[in-house]
């Protein structure tokens, strides 16, 4: 599947690297995202990034545009996610 | 129907039950807190209690200047009761009973409702204001309060006066602020799932709309 945004394969393996670190530091099965529709669990949020699935990819093509803006990498907001929850 | 001395009638609909909507029906708890504490008249109505074919539901309308719903909404009604596996839910209200609505300002912190239900509302009353979602509406669990915050402060405004065109340019912008909050160097940006939650208040962001526009 084409991914639609600018991370090349190799960022996107480091990105979901680091989602698996920070699921470890989750209720991975508990309720994260409310979409009002359904209710995802961070394990399968973890999942639709890996099977670059729309809503994966959405993540990605976020991370992607916003690291741009604050100026830093996708991977640094994702490692923020992982210390936020060990310092917890 | 006119405010008096700026004071208006409310009618808080909620629903609670799954677990997006058992927190959204927490926000509707502080707001009809916050409502009748700033000196409004504020019913809050669980959307189990009533469904279609339930008169109450006008009588409530009837004494309203504005009907608030939290809960479930497709394109073409706001759900009361979940349906059956497979099933739809039982409408709360829905493009066929849209005249239920009157004239009084609706605010739907649903999802979707704004495309066929706000559509159906503003051919029906095209001087009303009809505040919602055209797509999905969502949040972050850990986060759920700030964006409850958002979603609250919008609400207050509109029964307050403001008009529907001013509340969602309003509500974009906070939403936009919102997601910036969870990015560097925003306030959230250290708060657990920042990065997740800053892309729901952006989709939300996307989102968000009125009628008639």
């Amino acid at each position: 599947m084409a991914r639609d945004h600018q991370m090349n394969e190799a960022e996107v393996a480091e990105v979901v690297e680091y989602l698996h670190r920070w699921v470890a530091g989750t209720d991975n099965d508990g309720p994260f995202l409310v979409m009002m529709g359904r209710t995802m669990t961070p394990d399968e949020f973890v999942s639709e990034v890996e099977n670059g699935t729309p809503f994966g990819d959405s993540f990605l093509r976020f991370i992607d545009e916003q690291a741009r803006r604050c100026h830093t990498r996708p991977l640094h907001l994702v490692y923020q996610a992982i210390v936020a929850d060990r310092v917890r | 129907m006119k405010t008096v001395r700026g004071k208006a009638a409310v009618l808080i609909l909620a629903s609670s039950y799954d677990t997006g909507s058992f927190y959204t029906h927490a926000w509707a708890r502080a707001l009809h807190e916050d409502l009748v504490t700033q000196g409004h008249a504020a019913l809050f109505v669980e959307t189990e209690a009533v469904c279609r074919t339930d008169s109450s539901l006008s009588d409530a309308i009837a004494a309203a200047h504005y009907v608030i719903f939290y809960g479930h909404g497709t394109k073409d009604q706001w759900t009361a009761i979940p349906g059956a596996p497979g099933a739809s839910g039982l409408p709360l209200i829905g493009v066929e009973t849209v005249d239920r609505f009157a004239d009084r300002g609706v605010y739907a912190a649903c999802c979707s409702s704004l495309a066929d239900l706000g559509a159906a509302y503003a051919r029906k009353f095209p001087q009303g204001q009809y505040v919602g979602y055209s797509g999905e509406f969502s949040f972050e669990v850990t986060n759920r309060n700030l964006f409850g915050d958002v979603v609250n402060a919008s609400i207050v405004a509109f029964v307050k006066g403001a008009p529907a065109a001013q509340v969602h340019a309003d509500l974009k912008n906070e939403w936009e602020r919102l997601r910036d909050d969870f990015l560097p160097p925003g306030r959230y940006q250290h708060n657990r799932n920042a990065v997740m939650a800053s892309q729901r208040a952006a989709d939300n962001a996307a989102r968000v709309g009125h009628k008639p526009s």
